[in-house]
């Protein structure tokens, strides 16, 4: 109630007068909010009472709940005092529980922008010749080195393909040059009893072919299962004996961001072979053909490329590259070289793999990349991007090239002797040019003589032609103007029986 | 300003607006187009050019350099043709296929693509074939005003005409009806559902026309069929155009409604091709003529396609500059020349 209400009133009086609705008297107070109306709380013993018994509730409701949270996230309660510095870490960061997004690593077109991680994948036998040029082009890949890790598969080798190896990766890991040092290396030796030999002839017989594909294609398996580690977004498979590829090249094919890619290979060749020539045939696109060539085939019979004993009337990737080509044009294919390949690791996650079998009558890559064509991924190969595969001559290749040597030598050897020969006869008889041409002009002059008495206007001449010749036979031998002289001294002499007949 | 301004400037400047308003409707809208496209205007959907791309398609032979730029080249120019007069373009891929090749044939590639584009362009009335290695000199004439707004004065039916393969004609059997016995058919333009031309050695298969309708699809149906010609395609040299001549020869009711162009309305030779006589007018391209295309027929067979291919293309760019190419290469690029001694290219 308000003290000065008057009951009987029907007028509230605007202002108070004593003071202000908080019950103070009116002077010379200070606040900040004067004109607010504020009750005087627990005022009375019970409404203290009823604020005691809601702050203990509070109080319970909020242990309680905090009692429930971690009784069920279960972890302990003395985290929350020692600032988790003395319990929970043993079971929080388990040293064997790894957490992985593998969304995060599908694999895209601007990989080194996103830092995605390639798994290179070589697969090596017998390769210590090849190892040198191979590491050359490890160091110049523009690709940021740490992002690329390095799986190399060691097998049947009876050379020093290992040591080569090791040495050359610890010198490439020492380089002083930070940014040269590769990611995590790989080393994996594992016989498969490869029986064919590792000489052009053997590799690239036709009989060879099925069973040394498919001793390859396990290599590939056993290689690509050991090292894919699931931070892996990109799988690149690479032979040793590429010769000349783009620095780029890892770039350049993620580009276009397919599944499964390759470019073109050729090979280069000497002069007298035509310069150069496709190598790689295991790229193509399927043709009906080939198809109803694989309907009538055994079941375990593996199809084969190149070789004449299976005509598939297939277009071929190494067929059709334009030299001054578009470099990005795409061709899809269904078979791929395994020279080089860039795929996503994703094709190998979903089951994809080199078939050691007859998948569909093809084995190692043809059969990869018939089974990711199959899985529904893109296969494309770029028939105007070219890498370039070592030439190795073959044993008739080697035979011809040693015929052409002994020609040359022999070629040379004639040329040598022709010119030692021309070089003594121009010694012994080198004078004799001279020696006849002073003979002559002495004999014309002699004969100039013996003209003089006889006619009125030959001696003019003769005295003019033994003028011109006589100072220069002085002068040297060889000389051209001596030629000519002598030559002008045949024209007088020419002239001379004209004009006296 | 515009008091001040008479009515005859009035007229002149509002002239001047309408000329480059024409001048940006003619060469900047798709107007133009649009109307030489449409069927019942210009009528370009009539006409779909099937162009034969990727011969060989690296199959058995490298397709290298060369190769790609004639198949460059050749496309680049039909499509800048078609483009001008609104007509389609097919093109199919002629890479070497087993079901095509002699001993294993199944058919001919000719006869499927023209199929496959019949029935992928409904509105086409004529189809014209045309080879890879030929090039249209001339892109401002068009397929209507060249031959088919008046298609029976520039076609033959009459083969002895010409007639390089001495084909008897017309029939004379008496069974036969008055039209199979006329040498001209029924003489009616409308009736002609093939027009091919000839060169020395007979039909010539890299540039021909053929018409939607009934009688086409018996035509290759029966032109598809090895029985038809007695299995004669492993001695014949010429494939499809062989067996045409054959069905020509033996059968009346293909002849009727065949029609001939003289070859260099629609199929000028080069020098090379057919020139072991020398130079033919009925044959051979001439420059002065304004002959409308050029076909390199066989000249993979020992001369230079691209090599060809180049100058020919270069000479049709020479022949048929605009005012503007001539003015700097003319007169620009000479008087450069003149002044600095260096060759310019402009």
């Amino acid at each position: 109630m308000l003290p000065f209400a008057s009951s009987g009133s029907k007028v509230t009086p605007r202002h108070h007068v004593s003071g202000y609705s908080n019950g103070y008297p009116r002077g010379n107070t200070f606040e900040l909010s004067p004109h607010r109306f504020q009750p005087r709380l627990n005022a009375t013993p019970a409404g203290r009472r009823r604020r005691r018994f809601y702050l203990r509730l509070a109080i319970f409701t909020t242990l309680g709940c905090l009692g429930l949270y971690f009784l069920l996230s279960g972890s302990s309660i003395w985290s929350l005092f020692s600032l988790g510095l003395l319990s929970g870490a043993e079971d929080i960061q388990l040293e064997t529980v790894r957490y992985y997004d593998l969304s995060n690593v599908q694999g895209t077109a601007r990989g080194w922008e996103r830092e995605e991680r390639i798994l290179l994948c070589v697969p090596l036998r017998d390769a210590e010749p090849h190892l040198p040029m191979f590491f050359s082009h490890l160091r110049n890949f523009t690709y940021p080195h740490h992002l690329i890790d390095l799986a190399f598969l060691v097998s049947d080798s009876k050379d020093r393909t290992l040591e080569v190896l090791v040495e050359n990766l610890e010198a490439i890991q020492a380089s002083e040059n930070e940014n040269a040092h590769y990611g995590e290396i790989s080393i994996i030796e594992k016989d498969f009893g490869q029986k064919v030999n590792q000489d052009v002839e053997s590799r690239h017989g036709f009989a060879a072919q099925a069973s040394r594909r498919k001793l390859m294609a396990q290599a590939r398996n056993w290689l690509l299962s050991a090292a894919l580690r699931p931070y892996h977004s990109w799988v690149y498979w690479r032979d040793v004996d590429v010769e000349t590829a783009p620095f780029t090249i890892l770039e350049d094919l993620m580009r276009h961001n397919k599944d499964v890619i390759v470019p073109n290979v050729w090979r280069p060749l000497p002069d007298w072979l035509g310069g150069e020539q496709p190598y790689d045939l295991n790229s193509w696109q399927e043709s009906e053909t080939a198809l109803a060539l694989a309907d009538t085939l055994d079941e375990d019979a593996v199809i084969v490329e190149g070789y004449a004993e299976y005509a598939t009337w297939r277009p071929h990737l190494a067929y059709l590259r334009d030299p001054y080509g578009d470099p990005d044009m795409e061709m899809e294919i269904d078979g791929v070289g395994g020279v080089s390949i860039l795929a996503k690791a994703k094709v190998f996650r979903s089951g994809v793999h080199f078939p050691a079998f007859s998948f569909q009558k093809h084995a190692e890559t043809e059969g990869f990349g018939k089974m990711s064509r199959r899985m529904g991924y893109s296969v494309v190969g770029l028939p105007h991007y070219t890498i370039w595969h070592l030439y190795e001559p073959s044993i008739d290749d080697i035979k011809h090239m040693e015929e052409m040597e002994q020609d040359r030598l022999r070629r040379e050897q004639e040329e040598k002797d022709k010119a030692e020969k021309a070089k003594k006869i121009k010694e012994q008889f080198g004078d004799a040019n001279s020696q006849w041409e002073k003979d002559k002009s002495e004999l014309q002059n002699l004969a100039a003589q013996d003209k003089s008495p006889k006619g009125d206007e030959a001696p003019a001449d003769g005295s003019k032609g033994k003028a011109g010749t006589e100072p220069d036979i002085k002068k040297g031998a060889e000389a051209v103007a001596n030629k000519e002289a002598v030559k002008k001294d045949e024209g007088a002499q020419a002239q001379q029986p004209n004009k006296q007949s | 300003m515009g008091a001040r301004m008479g009515r005859k400037t009035k007229f002149r400047l509002a002239g001047v607006l309408f000329l480059i308003a024409l001048i940006i409707i003619f060469y900047n809208t798709p107007l133009v187009h649009i109307w030489r496209r449409t069927a019942w205007l210009g009528g370009g959907q009539k006409f779909v050019i099937i162009l034969a791309a990727n011969v060989g398609g690296g199959v058995m032979e490298w397709k290298g350099a060369r190769e790609w730029a004639i198949e460059r080249d050749s496309v680049r120019n039909k499509k800048k043709y078609v483009k001008k007069w609104g007509y389609d373009l097919e093109i199919v891929d002629m890479s070497t296929k087993k079901r095509y090749a002699h001993e294993w044939r199944e058919s001919w590639e000719k006869v499927d693509f023209v199929r496959s584009t019949l029935r992928k362009y409904p509105k086409a009335e004529w189809i014209w074939w045309l080879d890879l290695n030929t090039f249209i000199m001339e892109p401002s004439y068009s397929l209507q005003s060249h031959i088919f707004n008046d298609l029976n004065k520039h076609i033959y039916r009459d083969i002895t005409y010409y007639n390089p393969l001495n084909i008897s004609h017309p029939f004379t059997d008496d069974y036969l009806d008055e039209e199979s016995r006329s040498p001209v058919g029924d003489g009616d333009p409308d009736s002609v559902k093939l027009i091919l031309s000839q060169d020395c050695s007979g039909f010539n298969l890299g540039s021909f026309f053929i018409r939607r309708s009934a009688w086409t699809e018996r035509l290759l149906d029966v032109w598809w069929d090895p029985v038809a010609y007695e299995q004669k395609h492993m001695e014949w040299e010429h494939k499809e155009q062989d067996a045409l001549e054959q069905l020509y020869t033996a059968q009346p009711w293909i002849r009727k409604h065949t029609a001939f162009l003289p070859q260099r309305m629609i199929n000028s030779f080069p020098t090379g091709a057919c020139g072991e006589h020398g130079n033919d007018t009925r044959i051979h391209y001439n420059e002065k003529d304004r002959d409308f295309l050029v076909n390199m027929a066989g000249c993979e067979w020992g001369r230079d396609c691209w090599g060809e291919m180049y100058n020919f293309r270069e000479l049709s760019y020479y022949l048929n500059r605009n005012p503007w190419e001539r003015f700097k290469e003319d007169l620009v690029a000479v008087v450069w020349e003149k002044i600095t001694g260096h060759k310019v290219k402009l």
